[in-house]
């Protein structure tokens, strides 16, 4: 190989890179512009908004929002917001796994029609469901705890499950079989072989079920009435005001941290997903 | 297979239905409280200690911190009674009640807007004060007639005003100077603001102010002897389309001049700070502010900025006092009567009325009135002052909007950005809103 | 190997599978079904949310159809949106997936990068962005007119040609989910395949086509159906960005839906329109599943 070709090589690897970064700035930019304002003034915001360096800029909005209203801080919030997520996420993973190797790996009577229903139920919209929801927790108690919120995730989650499903369809069957042949049932199966397999959408699942969770402020909306047990979400949503003045600037700064989390999360989970298992040896 | 869909199918139509029906119980047994963690609903003997709960608007802390401390300033003066505070921001607010509502569990203190009361009483959701009022529990005594009106359906009281408010039209006095505009006054007519307009775009360079908002629409309507709804709000009040052609075609003559903003920039406004005119980029400022907003707008644009009523209010039949939110009792509450002894506090107790410092709307009690001229701030005094104007100019406000009033509003709005947009004319557009409009009227009880 | 067969209900896989699947199950029969049975009872009601429902037979779907212009309005809208925007998405996604697949450095700062603008999602924050892009003063009119010297500017977000167009590409830059996904679908491709492939001499494009686009469909399926269901029941952007607007150009349906129920209180009408949504939604589902056994290829044969 001559260095011309070489030299193109580099070049288009060059290109290449400059192509992903600044698509990748393009698809920052609300998040510097978020982060912009939340270190400006409150009334620069609007006025200057084309300016993500801010004249003066300071961590103000951040001292502010983080005292959160009638002395219940943004660490009370956040509390909340963690205990709420973490706990849906490990339900959904745990039941959702569980839930789509049945219905991936098992026939058993009655499957078609129940998947059927699971998928039926992701195209309601919510909105029509919320009221005999409300209805129904309301008639056992819970409403005002965080248990509304919660415990559905451990009944996993049609859109998980469906997802699982589909991942499951890319593991051979012969993996099952040459289980069955070592004497493994179906539950020997699961938990030894497929389980193992699953990595990349349980990583998945739980970094969509965790920013959903954390992002929802309908639920906490409705079925949290004191204000000590609102989540982030419901916090930040309190900030935004149509009708009377709107702290803007601490909005944008306890967006900032609230995302904060998401991302780490995101950062050091898909690695795993990256660093998949490889199949090797699998097949045959 | 057939036969257990059909089982499992009337089971669950017969379990909604239970479920529809038992939540919205008779009144022999007004719903259970929530189960709350610190909440004690005994027996309502004035020692046994009494938790209340109450529910407001609050898009910012400041909102939350005046309620929190008047709630203090009437639990101190209350030892035995306690309140619970919830509070949403815009629009979740509602959202909020109607679940409440639908599984009767409401607060026993909401604050209602004028919106929404006449929806409030026709469910059955508050309770009549006048007996509270009558036995002075509600102290209403020297309080003018007009300050009351808003919160009565049928002659019945179920809201006590908690402040008022007015429609305003800010300007920046020194762009006025500029263009050489006199400041508008009470007689100010709608030729003399349409001059003014053109000055200020030819002088200055900037928009005079944005297109004029459906409650321009309203008050144009009062002006002219008419009203939007008609007594039974079946309708609409008024029947001559030409009022609503005039009020289209002179904006489409000053969107044509370029006096006022493009309609596209008015859509995309997201808040109250948002806006050509807390943005300097206007000299006048319509829009649909209320008087309360005062503070924002001189904050924002950091000077004294001056408050006059729409044009065309000289002969007083246009403008209106508005009660900017008003205190409901639940009708299932359990403890009305500690209820309205909060709602009294509220409004009427000259402590609570310091701290508040007419946030919440100007206080109307005249025990208080005097009293707090003293404490006010500078912008607040001149909001006092321009609300006196207003009173002395202004005639009752029209009675409550019926339940489709926000479908009629959205028509409104969407009729006029056709207009704007020039994809209808003013006269097609007049028909339009009036066909809908009946629609919606017509469809709601 | 088949499962023992499954004469009674009693047999081993009937057991394993319903076991398995009980949790879902579990939640479903309680906490789902009441209240699906209670919204699809309110479609046939009139339901104020303050006051009980009051039986009005088939008059929500007969106004629906007949007597409501808004309603098409939220139909065409809505259509609109799913066969531009979710195509659209899907092909993003795919193409980015497959970029941030390779070796790249910092490749988990790209990814992230790429993957916020979901996170982002329904705050006000990304209308107010939106705005700064796409308004009248936005940076794209700006770019227009200093680079072609374009000065008649319109407001892409609020003009009534172009108000829907910019709600499509808000969604599209959201394609952040669905590249997850091909990404994690990617890394179940075995290395071997690919190896193997290029030692027989084919080329970037005929490994696409042989090995990637095969071996991707199930994850594919997926993704289009999921992007089926949430185009149909596309909300926050309308309800933020734009309010519906102007004039309903960009009234989703679900938007419509919910302004019916909790601003007009015609609750039984909303839960009208949400169970024609779910039919139209199950159709279209019902096609993608069936026409799928003929372009989505499993590995666990004998499906």
């Amino acid at each position: 190989m001559g260095t011309s070709v070489r030299t193109i090589r580099l070049f288009r690897r060059g290109i290449f890179h400059l192509a992903v970064t600044v698509f990748a700035l393009v698809m920052l930019y609300p998040m510097l512009w978020m982060l912009s304002s939340s270190l400006k003034d409150t009334t620069e915001i609007f006025v200057n908004s084309h300016q993500l360096i801010p004249s003066e800029w300071s961590f103000d909005n951040y001292v502010t929002g983080f005292k959160g209203f009638a002395g219940i801080s943004f660490s009370v919030f956040f509390k909340n917001s963690f205990i709420i997520t973490i706990l849906s996420v490990l339900g959904t993973v745990i039941s959702s796994a569980l839930v789509a190797y049945g219905f991936a790996r098992i026939r058993f009577k009655f499957a078609p029609f129940w998947f059927a229903c699971m998928m039926l139920t992701m195209m309601l919209p919510a909105e029509v469901l919320m009221i005999p929801q409300y209805i129904l927790f309301h008639k056992i108690g819970w409403i005002n705890t965080f248990l509304p919120l919660i415990v559905p995730s451990f009944f996993g989650g049609a859109f998980f499950i469906f997802l699982i499903i589909q991942f499951m369809r890319g593991i051979p069957k012969e993996l099952d079989e040459a289980a069955v042949i070592d004497g493994c049932g179906k539950y020997r199966t699961f938990a030894m072989v497929i389980l193992p397999l699953l990595t990349p959408p349980l990583i998945t699942t739980a970094i969509f079920k965790f920013y959903w969770t954390w992002d929802d402020f309908f639920s906490p909306l409705l079925y949290l009435n004191s204000p000590k047990l609102a989540t982030v979400s419901l916090a930040i949503k309190n900030f935004s005001d149509p009708t009377m003045k709107t702290d803007w600037g601490a909005m944008f700064a306890m967006s900032v941290l609230s995302i904060i989390p998401i991302v780490v999360v995101f950062f050091l989970f898909q690695r795993y997903i990256v660093d998949g298992i490889s199949t090797t040896g699998l097949k045959g | 297979m057939r036969k257990a869909m059909k089982v499992i199918g009337l089971l669950a139509i017969s379990l909604t239905m239970t479920l529809a029906g038992c939540s919205q119980g008779s009144n022999e047994n007004p719903g259970s409280s929530p189960s709350t963690n610190n909440g004690s609903n005994q027996t309502d003997k004035a020692p046994k200690d009494v938790t209340l709960r109450m529910s407001y608007w609050a898009g910012s802390q400041l909102t939350v911190d005046k309620n929190n401390a008047v709630i203090e300033l009437f639990e101190k003066a209350y030892p035995h009674i306690k309140i619970e505070a919830e509070y949403y921001a815009g629009d979740a607010y509602n959202d909020k009640i109607n679940v409440q509502a639908a599984s009767n569990s409401l607060p026993d203190i909401i604050r209602v807007d004028y919106a929404q009361i006449k929806n409030y009483v026709n469910k059955g959701l508050l309770t009549p004060l006048d007996d509270y009022i009558s036995d002075q529990t509600i102290n209403m005594e020297g309080v003018a007639e007009v300050n009351m009106k808003g919160g009565m359906i049928d002659g019945v009281t179920y809201g006590i005003n908690i402040g008022n408010n007015a429609l305003v039209m800010f300007y920046d006095p020194d762009k006025l100077a500029e263009a050489g505009v006199n400041p508008p006054g009470p007689d100010y007519t709608w030729e003399q603001y349409e001059a003014d307009l053109r000055a200020v775009k030819d002088k200055l360079g900037l928009y005079g102010d944005t297109h004029l908002a459906r409650e321009h629409f309203e008050v144009w309507l009062r002006q002219h002897g008419q009203k939007l709804y008609a007594a039974d709000q079946k309708t609409l009040g008024y029947e001559d389309d030409q009022l609503f052609v005039e009020f289209m075609e002179q904006q489409l003559r000053w969107q044509k001049e370029e006096m006022i903003s493009p309609i596209s920039v008015e859509l995309e406004i997201r808040g109250l700070e948002d806006g050509p005119f807390p943005k300097g980029e206007s000299a006048f400022g319509g829009y649909s502010y209320w008087s309360n907003h005062a503070d924002i707008m001189e904050t924002q644009l950091g000077k004294e900025l001056g408050m006059a009523m729409y044009p065309g209010s000289g002969d007083g039949k246009g403008m209106y006092m508005k009660p900017s939110f008003f205190h409901g009792v639940w009708s299932g509450s359990k403890h009305p009567k500690e209820a309205a002894m909060f709602i009294e506090f509220f409004t009427n107790n000259i402590n609570a009325a310091k701290s508040l410092n007419a946030y919440f709307g100007m206080p109307y009690h005249p025990n208080l009135v005097q009293e707090m001229q003293a404490t006010f701030s500078e912008t607040q005094k001149r909001v006092s002052a321009y609300l006196q104007v207003v009173e002395q100019h202004s005639s009752e406000i029209d009675p409550p909007a019926p339940v489709a009033g926000s479908e009629v509003g959205k028509i409104f709005t969407n009729v006029a950005s056709e207009i704007f947009y020039e994809r209808i004319t003013p006269a097609e557009g007049a028909a339009k809103f009036r066909t809908e409009a009946n629609a919606a009227l017509a469809k709601a009880k | 190997m088949r499962g023992v067969g499954n004469k009674s209900i009693w047999s081993s896989d009937n057991t394993a599978g319903y076991l398995f699947i009980f949790p879902w199950l579990f939640g479903f029969l309680v906490f789902s079904i009441i209240p699906i049975g209670a919204s699809l009872f309110l479609a046939f009601t009139r339901y104020d949310i303050l006051s009980p429902p009051e039986w009005v037979g088939m008059d929500n779907f007969k106004a629906m159809f007949t007597e409501d212009s808004r309603y098409w309005l939220s139909v065409k809208a809505t259509l609109l949106f799913v066969f531009i925007a979710i195509p659209l998405r899907l092909v993003f996604a795919l193409i980015v997936a497959m970029v941030l697949n390779q070796k790249l450095r910092f490749l988990g700062f790209f990814r992230s990068a790429y993957y916020l603008p979901t996170l982002i999602g329904g705050s006000v924050a990304v209308a107010v962005m939106w705005r700064h892009l796409f308004g009248l003063n936005g940076a794209l009119n700006s770019f227009l007119e200093s680079a072609f010297g374009i000065t008649d500017k319109i407001s892409w977000i609020t003009h009534p040609s172009t108000a829907l167009p910019s709600l499509i590409l808000l969604s599209v830059w959201q394609f952040g989910s669905a590249m997850l996904i091909f990404l994690a679908g990617l890394k179940q491709v075995p290395k071997e395949l690919y190896e193997a492939s290029e030692v027989d001499g084919a080329g970037s494009f005929q490994r696409f086509k042989s090995i990637t686009l095969p071996l991707l469909t199930p994850v594919l399926l997926f993704n289009l159906i999921m992007g089926i269901i949430n185009g149909f029941k596309v909300f926050t952007e309308g309800m933020i960005v734009t309010g519906g607007g102007p004039f309903d150009k960009t009234l989703f349906y679900v938007l419509y839906l919910y302004e019916k129920s909790f601003r007009y209180y015609e609750m039984g009408y909303g839960s009208a329109m949400a169970w024609i949504l779910l039919m139209v939604i199950a159709a279209f589902t019902a096609i993608v599943f069936t026409t799928s056994r003929h372009w989505v290829h499993y590995e666990s044969k004998g499906d």
